[in-house]
């Protein structure tokens, strides 16, 4: 049987890599990139979070009452009443049979060295513990 | 007992340092995502510690390694209610969510280090929440600044 310290450091460790896995998953999917999208455009909101201008959310709203976060980019690229269609993990979406690049943001570019550089800190952590 | 302190305070500090030291160089444009971690960290490290410190000497190796992951599913749980209610101002950041966790997870890997032996000094204990707290106020300033 596993003892309490080997089952307790491996759920930490999987949790961790859970929410690092998130991290860059949330990162991406707000450049739609990895989305399938298909509809009008009938609501567009930029809500202010503690830093107005640093951390504030982009919010879509599609008639088919989806409401999405993107990244600031997409979100000055559409307007209200715009229809939009895009296929899941496309760089490009169409906007009133307009195509127009997408690519993902500075938040991803960051993420996608900080979260695997996170999860060997905890690893790391592991075996020097473990030497110990 | 100083060596112990001592040990206690360079494993509590070093790999939540180097941690932060990561997201500042990485993703210093968003300081509110270091401000996560580091509150997320510093606040779960206090909670454990406080719990550890309450497990009596002569059972605190059976009890203390049991004892730290559901500790830090409890702070989990707590940092969920409160991103979801009095966080939640424009809505439920999953992003920051998940770097407050982080944060959580990396105070659980060093409180299982310290529960799998025997139980550290008083002053061990108030060093580790001390940190914990100092940690949990820089977090809350790069979080709102």
């Amino acid at each position: 049987m596993p003892s309490p310290k080997n089952l307790s450091t491996i759920s930490l460790i999987l949790l961790g890599v859970s929410f690092a896995g998130g991290n860059l998953w949330f990162a991406f999917a707000r450049s739609t990139i990895p989305l399938e999208l298909q509809g009008l455009v009938t609501d567009k909101q930029n809500l202010i979070e503690k830093t107005p201008g640093v951390d504030d959310v982009y919010i879509v709203t599609l008639d088919v009452n989806r409401c999405i976060q993107f990244d600031r980019l997409v979100f000055d690229a559409i307007a209200a009443n715009q229809t939009v269609k895009k296929r899941a993990w496309m760089t490009i979406i169409e906007i009133e049979g307009k195509s127009t690049s997408l690519t993902c943001s500075h938040d991803f570019h960051g993420m996608i060295w900080a979260m695997p550089l996170t999860v060997c800190v905890l690893h790391g952590m592991i075996v020097v513990f473990h030497l110990r | 007992m100083k060596q112990q302190v001592k040990t206690n305070l360079v494993v509590s500090i070093v790999p939540t340092i180097v941690v932060s030291l990561l997201f500042y160089i990485l993703l210093g444009h968003r300081r509110d995502y270091l401000g996560h971690y580091a509150a997320g960290y510093g606040g779960t490290l206090s909670a454990i510690a406080i719990v550890l410190a309450a497990i009596p000497a002569i059972r605190f190796e059976q009890i203390a390694p049991w004892t730290v992951l559901p500790c830090t599913v409890l702070c989990i749980a707590a940092g969920t209610v409160t991103e979801a209610t009095v966080f939640r101002l424009a809505k439920f950041d999953e992003i920051d969510y998940c770097n407050q966790n982080l944060g959580a997870v990396l105070a659980g890997l060093v409180a299982m280090h310290l529960a799998n032996s025997t139980k550290p000094s008083d002053v061990a204990f108030k060093c580790l929440i001390a940190v914990g707290a100092i940690f949990l106020l820089i977090g809350g300033y790069f979080a709102v600044t």
